[in-house]
């Protein structure tokens, strides 16, 4: 089937993204709230470890991703749902509750110090409600907004962030980073499993195919946002030390430290538009990504669309401060968020290993139809597959 | 052919003109509803400063803001520089009885320069600093001094060249307009030395001394103007400070700061005297275990030469040159080990030697473990004319 440029969106399914548009949601959700207030609380935890310690958790979300993007080229969604396998469904329900969850932390902590620590004498509630608005509009949208917003901002994002690091002028020392144990092991491996709540924020792509351009833009986008958090994260240690515990939100303060700061003024501005924009992209996508495990484990996305913004507006009303939402979430819930994190790419894999081999052929006519060449056999002829289409919107043609 | 039932919602959602009306709607609600705060309506505040009175647990805290004023038709503006100070538990406190009597918000945001008074640098440096960090806005890169008078004093002086003292030490420490090599400290760099094992600092030390001759303008003499006087340091930490001399804080300034400028003069014991321009330094810091080791290289050119038998101009090649540079870099080894000697015994760490040893040795390293650290300095001197 011929598509043309400016209708090649026209022929995805309604949950197909181009790998280049699944790279820019990679980098997104990759620096969203890893670089806010993370390296604040590592750092009151382990001290001088805390790069070390951020450096494991980047490796282990990194090889959660790429486990999960993995399910993703495999089709496995398509094959789970086509044979309506139970133990998928009940998998998507755990995956609905995890990104509400995750969902309604995200949101308290980063409204919690953009209200105190940046938006002086503002009404907290227009805060929420502005933040809210796009968040619950792009993620009911779908992914295909989603992503696409992404590319078109993730020029913007990257240049920012490029500029702060190239005119970066301050005092560091990167010995900073030694001794690596600064605490006993034992107590490190206590304390390091708390932080789940940033574990596995690309978990959405479970449920989204991915089509392929000519470049590797998914492989480069998940080494390339590695380096770059991590990067980030070496800068910061350097450029604090153990002062980086009182830094609420290192991204932001990082970009006051610039040279073009004593001819144009403050330049944090620059990195609050970059960290409010990957916020609304990741809370958006793991919106998204509640709404359609919803619908696989319910048949129906109607909870999960109400369920989460419902859970946000009651954490706010309900909790004084929405720094204790962020402390819960990171004492005993932590553990849990992170137990879910690592288990969940793992039961969808062994879950697709299994049901691969209970049925060769389902999956051989699924490689098929989402094939370029075995595109043109699939029709609305009333074959096996059309009870296994997926899709709920029909693909359209040029 | 069956009719489509309309789907209001979705096409609610879809539709574009109905999303752009409600954010039209929201932000007209949140701009005539919320109050923030104009730039008219804020006083930008050049310099602070805060002292804090033991007996009455009180602080106080002065601001030197500007004002630039003109009339219509006229090119010239005026600038005036006001100084407000008030007492108040906290610094919050103090700073909004600032703002009363100004009757504008505080805005720290422009702030460069914050003088500390002996009795404050005593206080919790993250409990000092978060709140200016935090809701005043004050920049991680704003520079801390130390000072000879209260910093209520200070800020009223009037200065012979800038007027403004903030103006003054903005512009040769944060701007590095003036030649003078001396130590800069942000509140950054204070609050990491402060927080890490060292638990030491060492900021400029500002004097003030009357100017000998008074400037002239075209309307006569100003009266009661001042010079700020910046060749020591003081080295603290929070239980104890210290003052240190000019040959000591100009090494020290060196061993701390990177792109120090300044000048080193070398005079022999016959009285020739060379005066050389610091170009670069590279400093470097490593330990072994408990000794620390500092391999410090300078590049310098030659500024000037006094009293030298020579029938000719030097320049930086000539022996008589290089050997100086020699001798200068081994009285500066010699400084920084009596700085060392001087650091153990006032017991503060204001080398940061034990934040080196730390890296090195590891947790197991002891708290308060300066006197059981050894110290080996390298300095080199090399001649050029290029960095």
């Amino acid at each position: 089937m011929k598509t043309h440029t400016h209708g090649i969106y026209k022929n995805l399914d309604g949950d197909t993204v181009f790998n280049s548009q699944a790279a820019t949601l990679i980098f997104m959700c990759g620096i969203a709230f890893k670089l806010s207030a993370a390296p604040q609380m590592l750092s009151e935890e382990f001290g001088s470890s805390a790069f070390w310690v951020f450096l494991c958790y980047s490796l282990i979300d990194s090889a959660l991703c790429l486990l999960v993007l993995l399910f993703s080229k495999r089709n496995g969604d398509a094959l789970l749902t086509a044979t309506n396998n139970a133990l998928y469904r009940t998998i998507c329900l755990v995956i609905a509750v995890f990104l509400t969850a995750k969902g309604v932390f995200h949101f308290c902590y980063c409204t919690s110090y953009l209200t105190h620590e940046l938006f002086e004498g503002l009404e907290p509630s227009l805060i929420y409600l502005l933040f809210l608005l796009p968040i619950v509009y792009l993620g009911a949208k779908g992914i295909r907004s989603i992503s696409r917003s992404a590319e078109i901002l993730f020029a913007v994002v990257f240049l920012m962030l490029a500029l702060n690091l190239v005119f970066l002028n301050t005092k560091m020392d990167f010995s900073r980073v030694l001794p690596v144990l600064s605490k006993e092991p034992s107590e490190i491996a206590v304390g390091f499993p708390r932080y789940g709540i940033w574990m596995c924020d690309w978990l959405p792509f479970a449920f989204i195919r991915i089509k392929n351009k000519k470049l590797p833009y998914i492989t480069v986008s998940v080494a390339g946002t590695f380096v770059l958090i991590n990067l980030i994260m070496l800068l910061g240690v350097a450029i604090y030390g153990d002062a980086l515990k009182t830094v609420t939100d290192l991204l932001i303060r990082i970009a006051g430290f610039n040279q073009l700061s004593r001819d144009i003024g403050r330049t944090e501005w620059g990195n609050l538009l970059l960290v409010i924009t990957t916020s609304i992209m990741s809370l958006a996508f793991s919106y998204f990504g509640a709404i359609t495990a919803c619908k696989r484990a319910t048949k129906t996305s109607l909870p999960a669309k109400i369920v989460y913004p419902v859970s946000i507006i009651l954490a706010i009303m309900l909790v004084p401060s929405s720094q204790i939402v962020t402390d819960f979430a990171v004492q005993r819930c932590g553990y849990v968020l992170f137990g879910i994190a690592i288990c969940l790419p793992i039961l969808l894999h062994i879950t697709l290993i299994a049901e691969r081999r209970r049925y060769p052929s389902v999956q051989k006519l699924l490689d098929e139809e989402y094939s370029a060449q075995g595109r043109k056999n699939t029709s609305g002829d009333g074959s096996m597959l059309s009870g296994f289409k997926q899709n709920e919107s029909t693909t359209s043609t040029v | 052919m069956s009719s489509k039932k309309l789907n209001v919602s979705k096409s609610l959602i879809y539709s574009k003109w109905a999303v752009i009306v409600l954010v039209a709607v929201v932000l007209v609600i949140y701009g005539r509803t919320v109050k923030s705060p104009t730039l008219t309506k804020t006083q930008i505040v050049l310099g602070a400063g805060i002292d804090f009175d033991v007996e009455t647990r009180e602080f106080e805290v002065t601001t030197q803001s500007t004002m630039v004023a003109s009339s219509f038709g006229e090119s010239n503006a005026q600038t005036t520089y006001n100084v407000y100070s008030a007492n108040g538990k906290t610094v919050a406190e103090a700073l909004d009885v600032i703002s009363r009597k100004i009757g504008l918000n505080i805005s720290l945001a422009h702030c460069n320069v914050l003088f500390l008074s002996n009795t404050a640098l005593a206080i919790d440096h993250m409990q000092l600093f978060y709140p200016l960090t935090g809701m005043y806005s004050l920049p991680e890169q704003s520079m801390i001094v130390a000072c000879a008078i209260p910093p209520k004093e200070l800020l009223a002086k009037r200065i012979g060249s800038t007027v403004s003292s903030a103006l003054f030490l903005q512009n040769s420490l944060s701007n590095q307009e003036g030649d003078d090599g001396m130590i800069r400290t942000t509140v950054k760099d204070f609050l990491c030395s402060s927080l890490s094992r060292s638990h030491a600092n060492a900021l400029p030390y500002v004097e003030v001394q009357k100017l000998e001759s008074e400037p002239q303008n075209a309307d006569g003499e100003v009266k009661d103007a001042f010079e700020l006087v910046l060749s020591r340091a003081l080295v603290t930490d929070k239980e104890k400070s210290y003052v240190l001399d000019e040959d000591l804080s100009e090494i020290l300034s060196i061993y701390l700061s990177s792109d120090v400028t300044g000048c080193l003069n070398y005079t022999s014991d016959k009285g020739e005297s060379i005066e050389f321009k610091v170009l670069n330094e590279d400093v470097k810091l490593s330990a072994d275990g408990r000794t620390v080791f500092a391999d410090i290289k300078i590049s310098v050119d030659l500024l000037d030469v006094q009293f030298v038998d020579s029938d000719r101009m030097l320049n930086g090649a000539d022996e008589i040159v290089q050997t100086a540079a020699n001798e200068l870099g081994k009285i500066l080894q010699k400084r920084l080990l009596e700085l060392f000697e001087k650091s153990k015994q006032l017991d503060i760490d204001f080398l940061g030697l034990q934040t080196k040893a730390y890296q090195s040795v590891g947790r197991s390293l002891e708290e308060n473990c300066l006197s059981t650290l050894s110290f080996v300095p390298s300095v080199k001197i090399v001649v050029s004319e290029t960095a």
